[in-house]
């Protein structure tokens, strides 16, 4: 009887799942709302290829429009960055959350012009004038760092920021204002949020 | 994992996003001018001048006169037409006068978001009628925004 009762008795699963996780930055989104005029998106798809090492590819196309008196910028483009992630979190063999960091290799193509500028002519008459469309290629690097939780099973949420560097461009004439995924270029050092909702397929990882 | 922890700094990012707004002011300076210094040069010697009561007015803008209201000056800053590569000035002085023609080429330039775009002009060229100027000098071909002197001209 002991022997009989042992024999039924089931292992519970312990495989690690990993998975190919498809993620959407709400930050995009939640300004594409606010700004309709100044559409973006971004997606991203991660997959777990080692236990806690993520290999990590987005893409996304942004544009700006900004208007001010005394002039307006339209800059429009795609970008795209590969890169990884490594969770630093200890975690129980069902357990998915993550502290991360990782790091990008970025590009993009994007065009840029700017339209009514005025030149005030402080004596003389006042200047109206435009600069010519122009294509422009950027590279630049990011690290990452942020959180994801799983909210519900293979269902994410999450955070993380990045900081982008070591920016360069194609040859151009006036130098770029708003790269689409880099941002701001006047500063050296450009920073970013990521708000993440994602949805995992998940796989066995191989142990 | 208490997911508590990765929740909470979430929501309060995305309120900080949400309540964060930009609020942009220019800072730097705008506006171009020609910075002309002016001088005498006795035996070999160079003095500032100062000239009482001048007149200066562009050609094309006779109605209105740059130095209306000033008593005397020993240094004036002349503004640049934008979008044009030349521009052309009259300097009136104890009953004689001269004409100041400047050429350059215009750079349209991006200051910053919070300022927008500025014309500076480079390779600037002068000349001169010599009734009451001597004689000239370019120490600065590049016209932009800030108090560097371009032109020194010597007054007889």
């Amino acid at each position: 009887m002991l022997f009989t009762g042992l024999s039924g008795y089931s292992q519970p699963d312990t495989t690690r799942y990993g998975g190919i996780r498809f993620s959407v930055d709400l930050a995009r989104g939640l300004g594409w709302l606010t700004k309709p005029k100044q559409p973006a998106y971004e997606l991203i798809v991660d997959a777990e290829v080692k236990d806690g090492l993520f290999v990590v590819a987005e893409g996304g196309q942004a544009s700006l429009t900004f208007e001010k008196y005394n002039y307006n910028l339209a800059s429009q483009g795609v970008y795209g960055r590969i890169g990884f992630d490594k969770n630093f979190l200890k975690r129980a063999y069902n357990e998915n959350e993550m502290i991360y960091g990782g790091f990008r290799i970025s590009g993009g193509r994007f065009t840029q012009q700017a339209n009514n500028i005025l030149i005030p002519g402080n004596y003389w008459d006042d200047m109206i004038t435009a600069t010519e469309p122009e294509d422009i290629y950027a590279f630049w690097f990011e690290f990452t760092a942020g959180i994801r939780a799983e909210l519900f099973r293979n269902f994410f949420i999450g955070w993380g920021f990045r900081t982008r560097m070591f920016l360069q461009t194609s040859d151009h004439q006036l130098n770029p204002y708003f790269i689409p995924g880099y941002g701001n270029t006047l500063k050296s050092v450009s920073m970013g949020f990521q708000y993440i909702i994602a949805y995992r397929i998940p796989y066995k990882l191989k142990q | 994992m208490n997911r508590t922890i990765f929740i909470l700094p979430f929501s309060f990012l995305l309120l900080g996003m949400i309540s964060c707004q930009p609020s942009p002011r220019c800072t730097d300076r705008t506006d171009v001018y020609i910075n002309i210094g002016f001088y005498t040069l006795k035996n070999g010697i160079e003095t500032d001048t100062l000239l009482t009561r001048p007149v200066i007015y562009g050609i094309g803008r006779e109605d209105s006169v740059l130095t209306s209201g000033i008593s005397s000056l020993d240094k004036i800053g002349l503004p640049p037409a934008p979008g044009q590569t030349s521009c052309l000035f009259v300097l009136n002085y104890g009953g004689q006068s001269d004409t100041l023609s400047f050429s350059y080429t215009p750079d349209l330039q991006f200051l910053s978001f919070e300022c927008g775009f500025i014309e500076f002009y480079t390779d600037m060229e002068f000349t001169t009628t010599n009734h009451l100027i001597d004689s000239s000098a370019v120490t600065q071909p590049l016209v932009s925004n800030n108090d560097e002197e371009n032109i020194r001209l010597y007054i007889f």
